[in-house]
C-alpha cells in the first residue's frame, strides 16, 4: 500500500480525475444550456389530441413525464397557446384520457404581436358577413403588406414623433432657463419666438397622431378567421400576425431555414410583450457598450496603479498597504460596489453635474440617476484589481537588460517606461483587460442599482447629437435573463428564452474575449523577446 | 580639452559588501583600455560606475570621484542622462529591443529629440555601415531585430550605442556569448572604433585583451592590482598576482 503511494501514481490519478470532473462539469453546463436554449426556435409539430370527455386539444407537446406514485402512467404537457382565449399557454393532459393522437396537416402555428402563439386552422378571410376561403400561400402578400404597415407605424412612433419630442424637450428647457432670467426685451423676444416654434411643433405632433390613428384603423380592416381545436372561431386582424406556418407539412430544409430566420430575429430584433417574445438586440448592445466603456475606464486606471506600484515605489509599508487593499477589492461583494456607485457616482458626481450643467431640467435628473456611464465606472472599480495584478506581472516580466539598454542610451525613467516597458507589458495588460471584461460582462447585481432596466426606450447610441448618450439607462443580457425568467408575467412560456439568452450572453463574452485575445497575440508576436 | 576619464579613490559598496576599493585609474583618449580579472572581482561594477548605471541598483554607495571633462560625474548638479548619452554602453548579452532593426538604432536619436526623419534614417544607415552590418540587413531594416543572429545582435547593440555619437564606449564582455567568428568581427570593429572613440572593455579573455587593447588593468578582489601598457603587462608584469593570473595559475 505504502509502496503504491510512494510511486506517486495515485496522485496522478487523483489530479487527472479532478481535472476530468471539472471539464465534464463545464461541458455539461454548456451542453445543457445549448440543448435547452437552441431548441426553442425549431418549429415543433402540432399535435391534436382527442380526449375521452369528447374534447379536442391542439398544441405542441413540450414534455411527457411519469406521474409520481402511479405505475406506468404518464402525463403530457402541451403548449396550447391562445392565451387570450384559454387564459394560459400550457395545459397538462393525463395520457390515460387520450383516445387518439393526430398530426393534422392543415394545422397552423400563428405568431402574433400580442398574446403569444395561436394554434388552429385557417378558415378564410372575413368580409362583413361572409368568409372568403383563403390558402396559406394567399396569406403571403397580405402579411407583407401588414409588415410594411407595421414598419411605417413604428417609423412614425419612434423616429418622427421621437424627433418632435426631442425638439420639444429642448425648447421646454430653453424656455425654463429664459424664464428664470430677469425679463428684458431680448429675453421676452426670445421667449416669444420659442413659443411660436413650440406651437408649430405641436401642430406637427397632432398631424402625426392623426396619421397614426388612420394607420391603426386601416390595420384593423383585414381580418382572417381561425378555427380553434374546439371548433370555435376567432377573428384575427392580419396586422396582428407576425408569422404563420404549418409545421406538420414542413420538411427538414424548410424547418432549418425557419430556424435560422428565427434565430436571426432573436439576436437582431427588439423584445416584445414584456420581453417574453421578440429579440434581445438592445440587451446585447447594452452589454457590449457597457463592457467597452468599462474597459476604457479600467485600463488606464489599472495600468497607472500598477506602474506606480512597480516602478515608482520601493517595497515599503505604503506600497504594501496599497497592494493589499487592491487585492482585497477583488473580494468585496459586488453589490457593495453597486451601493458605492449609487452613492458616489450617481448622487454625488451625477447630482453635481446636473446642478452645474443641466439645472434647467431639474428636478428631473439627467446624470443624477442610473445610466450606462455610472454602471460602467462602477464595474471598472470592481475589475481594477484584475488589471493591476496582470499589469504588474507584465511589467515584472520585462527583462532588466532591456531597461538597462534604454537607460544606457540616456533615456529617462519615463521614456524607458513609455517606450520599452509598457509596449513589452502590453500582452500582460491585455490579459488583465480580458479577465476584467469577462468579469464585468457577467456581473449583474451592481448594475441593478446603477442603471440597468428591463426595457430601455432607446439605445445609448443614436442619431441625435451628441450621438452617445452616456446618461441613458440600458438593457443588459444578465439582467434580461433574470427579468425574463423570473419577473415576467408569463414565466412558463418565457423559460426557454432564459436558456437562449444565457447562450447569447456566453457567446457575447466569448466574442469580446476572442477579439481581445487575437489583438494580444498579434502584439505578442510583435514583441517576442530573444531566447538569448 | 582633456576628455580622459580620471578615476580617483573610487570605492563602492552594495549594502555592506565592499566591491571596489580605492581605485585610481586614468583612461587615455582614443585608445582601447581593457580591464581583466577573475570572475566576481568587480570588473562590471567598475565599468558601470563610469556611466552611473549602478544608480539603478538600490543600496549602492559610491565614494571617490570619476572626472569626465574635469567634472565629477557624481557631483550633485550632474544630469545623469547627459552622462549616459556621452558614455555609451554595450552589455554582456546582446539586448536589442524587440523592435525593428531600424527602430533599435533610431531609439537613442529619437529620445534625444532628433525629429527630422531624413536625418534619423541617414544616421541609422551610416551607423549600421560603420558597424559592418548594413550589407547584411539592408533589405530587412524593418523586420524584428530578434531575428538576427547573436553576433549580429551584438553589433546592432554597438550601432545603437554609436548612433547618438558618444565620446566613450563601455563594453562589458561583449563577446562572451558569441562564437569565434562573431568575436573576430567585433574585435575588428573595436580596432576601427578606436580612431574615433575611447573604448573601455571588460573581458575575462586574456588573449582578447592582449590582441585589442593598448592599456590593461588587472582587477583582483575589488582592487586595481596593476595598470599599464598592455604589452608590458603581459610580457613583464610587475606584480606577482598579475603574473599568476596571466600564466593561468588561478581564476
Ligand atoms: N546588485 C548587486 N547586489 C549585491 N552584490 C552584487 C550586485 N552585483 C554584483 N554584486 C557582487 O559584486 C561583486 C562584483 O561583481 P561584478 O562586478 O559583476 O564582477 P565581474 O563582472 O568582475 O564578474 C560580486 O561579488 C557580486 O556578487
Ligand atoms: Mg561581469
Amino acid at each position: 500500500m505504502k509502496k503504491t503511494f510512494n510511486t506517486g501514481n495515485p496522485y496522478i490519478w487523483l489530479s487527472g480525475g479532478t481535472l476530468t470532473i471539472s471539464l465534464l462539469m463545464i461541458f455539461g453546463l454548456v451542453a445543457l444550456i445549448m440543448f435547452k436554449g437552441l431548441g426553442i426556435f425549431w418549429p415543433h409539430n402540432i399535435t391534436m389530441l382527442m380526449l375521452n370527455d369528447n374534447s379536442v386539444v391542439l398544441g405542441e407537446i413540450s414534455k411527457v413525464e411519469p406521474i409520481p406514485n402511479l405505475k406506468d402512467s404518464y402525463r403530457t404537457k402541451l403548449k396550447v397557446g391562445n392565451r387570450d382565449v384559454y387564459g394560459m399557454d400550457f395545459r397538462w393532459v393525463d395520457n390515460s384520457s387520450i383516445l387518439s393522437q393526430d398530426f393534422p396537416t392543415t394545422a397552423l402555428t400563428i405568431e402574433r404581436r400580442e398574446w403569444g402563439n395561436m394554434y388552429g386552422f385557417l378558415k378564410g378571410m372575413k368580409h362583413d358577413n361572409r368568409i372568403e376561403s383563403l390558402s396559406l400561400a394567399d396569406m403571403k402578400p397580405l402579411l407583407k403588406e401588414s409588415k410594411a404597415l407595421y414598419k411605417s407605424i413604428r417609423h412614425i412612433e419612434k423616429k418622427e414623433i421621437g424627433k418632435i419630442n426631442h425638439k420639444m424637450e429642448k425648447y421646454r428647457l430653453a424656455l425654463k432657463s429664459l424664464e428664470r432670467k430677469l425679463p428684458s426685451d431680448s429675453t421676452l423676444k426670445n421667449i416669444a419666438s420659442i413659443k411660436v416654434k413650440v406651437e408649430e411643433l405641436e401642430k406637427q405632433y397632432t398631424e402625426k397622431v392623426d396619421n397614426l390613428t388612420n394607420l391603426y384603423a386601416s390595420a384593423k380592416e383585414k381580418k382572417v378567421v381561425i378555427q380553434l381545436a374546439d371548433g370555435s372561431e376567432e377573428i384575427l386582424p392580419i396586422f396582428q400576425i407576425i408569422r404563420i406556418y404549418d409545421p406538420n407539412q414542413m420538411g427538414v430544409y424548410a424547418k432549418s431555414s425557419f430556424y435560422v430566420l428565427k434565430f436571426w430575429e432573436f439576436i437582431s430584433a427588439e423584445p416584445r410583450e414584456a420581453n417574453t417574445e421578440g429579440g434581445v438586440f438592445p440587451a446585447i448592445f447594452g452589454t457590449v457598450t457597457m463592457v467597452l466603456i468599462m474597459s476604457l475606464a479600467v485600463t488606464p486606471l489599472g495600468v497607472l496603479t500598477a506602474v506606480f506600484l512597480r516602478e515608482y515605489t520601493s517595497d515599503n509599508i505604503f506600497s504594501r498597504i496599497v497592494r493589499i487593499s487592491v487585492n482585497n477589492l477583488a473580494g468585496v461583494p459586488s453589490i457593495v460596489f453597486g451601493v458605492f456607485g449609487l452613492g458616489f457616482f450617481i448622487y454625488f458626481i451625477g447630482g453635481g453635474i446636473d446642478k452645474l450643467f443641466y439645472s434647467e431640467a431639474l428636478p428631473t435628473p439627467t446624470f443624477g440617476t442610473g445610466g450606462i456611464l455610472w454602471a460602467s465606472l462602477t464595474l471598472a472599480l470592481l475589475t481594477v484589481p484584475v488589471v493591476v495584478v496582470a499589469t504588474e506581472e507584465g511589467i515584472s516580466s520585462v527583462p532588466k537588460s532591456l531597461k538597462e539598454a534604454s537607460y544606457g542610451l540616456g533615456a529617462t525613467k519615463f521614456e524607458t517606461l513609455w517606450k520599452v516597458v509598457l509596449p513589452q507589458a502590453t500582452p500582460g495588460i491585455l490579459t488583465g483587460m480580458i479577465l476584467a471584461m469577462a468579469r464585468a460582462a457577467g456581473e449583474v447585481a451592481p448594475l441593478m442599482i446603477t442603471g440597468v432596466v428591463k426595457l430601455a426606450p432607446s439605445l445609448p447610441l443614436d442619431s441625435y447629437s451628441p450621438f452617445i448618450h452616456l446618461e441613458r439607462k440600458f438593457m443588459h443580457l444578465g439582467f434580461h435573463i433574470y427579468d425574463v425568467g423570473f419577473q415576467s408575467p408569463n414565466v412558463e412560456a418565457a423559460l426557454p428564452m432564459v436558456y437562449t439568452t444565457t447562450l447569447i450572453l456566453i457567446f457575447t463574452v466569448l466574442a469580446l474575449n476572442l477579439v481581445a485575445i487575437i489583438v494580444r497575440n498579434k502584439l505578442r508576436t510583435k514583441y517576442v523577446t530573444s531566447a538569448l | 580639452m582633456n576628455n580622459n576619464i580620471i578615476i580617483k579613490n573610487l570605492s563602492l559598496t552594495y549594502g555592506n559588501k565592499q566591491v571596489l576599493e580605492n581605485i585610481n585609474q586614468q583612461i587615455e583618449e582614443k585608445k582601447i583600455t581593457a580591464i581583466i580579472g577573475p570572475s566576481g572581482c568587480g570588473k562590471s561594477t567598475l565599468l558601470r560606475c563610469i556611466n552611473r548605471m549602478n544608480d539603478l541598483i538600490p543600496e549602492t554607495r559610491v565614494e571617490g570621484e570619476i572626472l569626465f571633462h574635469e567634472k565629477n560625474i557624481y557631483a550633485h548638479d550632474i544630469d545623469v542622462t547627459e552622462i549616459r548619452r556621452k558614455i555609451g554602453m554595450v552589455f554582456q548579452k546582446p539586448n536589442p529591443f524587440p523592435k525593428s532593426i531600424f527602430d533599435n538604432v533610431a531609439y537613442g536619436l529619437r529620445i534625444n529629440g532628433t525629429k527630422d526623419k531624413k536625418k534619423v534614417s541617414e544616421t541609422v544607415e551610416t551607423t549600421l555601415h560603420d558597424c559592418g552590418l548594413l550589407k547584411e540587413v539592408k533589405d530587412r531594416l524593418y523586420t524584428s531585430a530578434m531575428e538576427l543572429s547573436g553576433g549580429q545582435q551584438q553589433r546592432l547593440c554597438i550601432a545603437r550605442a554609436l548612433a547618438i555619437e558618444p565620446e566613450i564606449i563601455l563594453m562589458d564582455e561583449p563577446c562572451s556569448a558569441l562564437d569565434p567568428s562573431s568575436t573576430f568581427k567585433i574585435e575588428e570593429l573595436m580596432m576601427k572604433l578606436k580612431k574615433r572613440y575611447t573604448v573601455i572593455i571588460v573581458t575575462h579573455n586574456m588573449q582578447q585583451a592582449a590582441r585589442v587593447s593598448d592599456t590593461t588593468g588587472f582587477l583582483y578582489l575589488g582592487k586595481l592590482i596593476e595598470y599599464g601598457n598592455t604589452k608590458k603587462l603581459f610580457i613583464k608584469p610587475k606584480e606577482k598576482l598579475t603574473e599568476n593570473y596571466i600564466s593561468g595559475n588561478f581564476g
